[in-house]
């Protein structure tokens, strides 16, 4: 009886394209990950505790997040800006969804109200009416 | 004399399929177990500002509207130590300030539920006594919730009083 040859003939072969494929797919996966987490970089602070806090799923996913550290500054995106660089950030923005977009405040709870108040001013001149307040629960 | 089948080859590429399914299924799951670890996880209290109206009327100190439940926040100074908390005339000062005025701006929020409440918070106030205060609003169920803004400051660019 003859025996087929048919995989010997063949030999091992190594399809490499699901491989590729996987790999580039990380790639892009960890590329935007790691620019989701850069760009809202988490400072830390200690954040104010209300009982009145909602689910940050249900937030705008356009949405700039400033952080205010106990020491007075404003940070975005992990670097200290000025609130001009923040209004000039608003303004650029007003020519887009501006209803949707929405400043969001991590603030420290004990930094002065002052330091904040020009923040929220410079929001309603800009046109942004959706702010929020970062906060643990209670 | 065995003949091997294509039937068994392919029994045989399969299982080599899942196990890599199974590397890559595993790595993401480890990548979002080391990326969650230390997340706290962060509630949002949202306000709702009046875009554009920073240059609203002007309401002078001494002349407040009736119709409107100002609640002031003062910071410490003048001889006390600690936040006070001002509303309508009463006075909340303890550490369960908070809860006090909730229960007060409760009563008041049943009484006329559409009330303007009008946050005048002291400039020194810590920012989490101010959304505290906010908080308290909120947990009395009112619908508008403001913020007052001190137009003799030299850094206002609008110079009169916004609502938020």
């Amino acid at each position: 009886m003859k025996v087929p040859a048919r995989i010997r003939e063949q030999g091992i072969s190594l399809n490499l394209t699901p491989l590729i494929d996987i790999v580039f797919l990380l790639v892009i996966f960890f590329l935007v990950a790691s620019h989701v987490a850069r760009t809202e970089s988490t400072e830390p602070v200690d954040l104010p505790v209300a009982t009145r806090g909602e689910n940050q799923a249900m937030s705008s996913p356009d949405r700039l997040v400033v952080t205010v550290t106990a020491d007075h500054l404003l940070h975005v995106a992990g670097r200290v800006v000025t609130l001009d660089a923040i209004r000039s950030v608003l303004d650029a923005t007003r020519e887009d969804a501006m209803g949707s977009f929405e400043v969001r405040i991590r603030g420290d709870r004990l930094v002065p109200f002052h330091v904040v108040e020009p923040l929220m001013i410079a929001c309603a001149e800009a046109g942004v009416t959706r702010v929020g307040y970062a906060v643990l629960p209670h | 004399m065995r003949i091997p089948s294509s039937h068994h080859n392919r029994r045989r590429d399969d299982g080599t399929a899942m196990t890599s399914m199974i590397d890559v299924v595993f790595l993401l799951l480890i990548f979002f177990v080391c990326a969650s670890v230390g997340q706290v996880h962060e509630n949002l209290l949202p306000t709702k500002l009046s875009g554009g109206s920073v240059t609203a009327a002007e309401v002078a100190a001494t002349e407040r509207p009736l119709g409107e439940a100002w609640v002031r926040l003062i910071g410490p100074g003048d001889g006390t130590s600690g936040i006070r908390v001002e509303v309508e005339g009463r006075t909340f000062a303890g550490p369960e300030r908070y809860r006090e005025l909730a229960q007060f701006l409760g009563s008041l929020a049943a009484a006329a539920p559409d009330l303007p409440v009008i946050l005048d918070i002291d400039p020194e106030v810590p920012l989490g006594e101010a959304l505290a205060a906010y908080d308290a609003a909120r947990v009395a169920d009112f619908d508008a919730i403001h913020f007052a803004i001190d137009i003799t400051k030299p850094d206002r660019r609008s110079g009169s009083a916004a609502r938020r």
